[in-house]
């Protein structure tokens, strides 16, 4: 279970499995043959300068081939970021991203600043989090733990 | 394994409870009692005015068939308590200095030898204060996480138990963003470098 909470990469763990599933916003830098799923329109082809949501295992490697330009997602954007400087506590982090700490160590090399968002938000989480472990029957603290994100659900056990 | 998984990253109260009761403790046997060979070792003989150390198991189990008195642990002293809990309400103060199972050893005394400790009522209301005390230094405690280490001399078993596994999945935690962050500015370095390199092939 200890090594559920770490965010390097784990076969075994289906949280990690599942940040990868995370839709990433991207932007392609070519026309791409066969991937489009639009049923409104007959082409399968994913025009230029198209933006689209594709999870991250499938973003990540079509960024390598630089068939795509990769964005930072919701979570992990300037106002979210303002957002977590005004207070992190406040954030329900299960409905901006469930899987945001996964996800943001995946994406931290595209964003230098990242590693110390991650750490800021968590530590003034993590005082919470041991109230809410403690006493988890109270009414704000129920309200509290369904905005945990997976990670620190995983830690509240 | 078979284990719960609670079992599995911390002990269960009745665990705790079974390693307090090791802890020794001193009698004050009421008859005279034969020596007693059992498997973990043996006991006494014991004789009616002097005292004996037993562990804390055996000592409750001839308390309650009424063999035997028990002195509580000179810890267990309202005079004590009270400077424990004046010293621990202190700010800036570290844990003062308290047995290991003090928590569940009060609880297993007060339960079968209520009689036999003095002014059992305060002792009572100062370990739940001092404990409550604890507590609430152990959350601010948490401000102070970092991923090298943590700190926190003379915590009791029962405390360890009670953060254990939030810290240990902070620590996880922590630890890895450290990683993360340390990745960074090597990266950072090498263009860097990269950048150096194409400067100096510039100026040739």
């Amino acid at each position: 279970m200890s090594n559920f909470t770490s965010l390097r990469p784990n076969y075994f763990d289906i949280d990690d499995i599942m940040a990868q599933t995370q839709r990433v916003p991207c932007i392609f830098n070519i026309d791409v043959d066969g991937l489009g799923t639009d049923s409104m329109s007959e082409s399968t082809t994913v025009s230029r300068n198209t933006r689209l949501a594709l999870p991250f295992w499938m973003a990540d490697k079509l960024n390598e081939e630089e068939v795509v330009d990769m964005e930072a997602p919701k979570a992990f954007s300037k106002r979210a970021k303002r957002m977590f400087g005004a207070s992190s506590v406040h954030v329900d982090m299960h409905n901006l991203c469930p899987y945001f700490y996964k996800l943001g160590g995946k994406i931290a090399e595209m964003d230098p600043e990242l590693p110390d968002v991650l750490g800021g938000v968590f530590m003034e989480r993590i005082q919470m989090l041991a109230d809410a472990a403690q006493r988890s029957h109270a009414q704000d603290v129920a309200d509290f733990v369904s905005q945990l994100d997976e990670t620190e659900k995983k830690c509240k056990q | 394994m078979a284990l719960s998984a609670h079992q599995k990253i911390a002990f269960t109260p009745a665990e705790l409870q079974f390693l307090a009761e090791n802890e020794p403790i001193t009698i004050v046997p009421t008859r005279h009692i034969e020596k007693l060979e059992l498997i973990s070792g043996s006991y006494g003989p014991f004789n009616p005015p002097r005292k004996a150390q037993v562990p804390l198991w055996l000592a409750a189990m001839l308390k309650s068939s009424s063999y035997c008195r028990i002195v509580p642990p000179s810890w267990m002293d309202s005079e004590n308590l009270e400077k424990i809990c004046n010293s621990e309400e202190q700010p800036e103060s570290r844990f003062s200095n308290l047995p290991p199972y003090y928590i569940i050893v009060a609880s297993i005394l007060f339960e079968c030898a209520e009689d036999d400790i003095p002014e059992a009522q305060s002792i009572r209301r100062l370990l739940q204060d001092v404990g409550e005390i604890r507590q609430g230094k152990v959350r601010e405690g948490l401000k102070y996480l970092n991923p090298a280490q943590l700190q926190m001399d003379n915590l009791s078993m029962a405390e360890i138990n009670q953060i254990r596994p939030l810290f240990k999945g902070a620590f996880n935690m922590l630890s890895s963003l450290a990683d993360l962050k340390r990745q960074a500015p090597f990266e950072a370095d090498e263009s860097q470098y990269s950048q150096m390199n194409t400067n100096s092939s510039l100026m040739h």
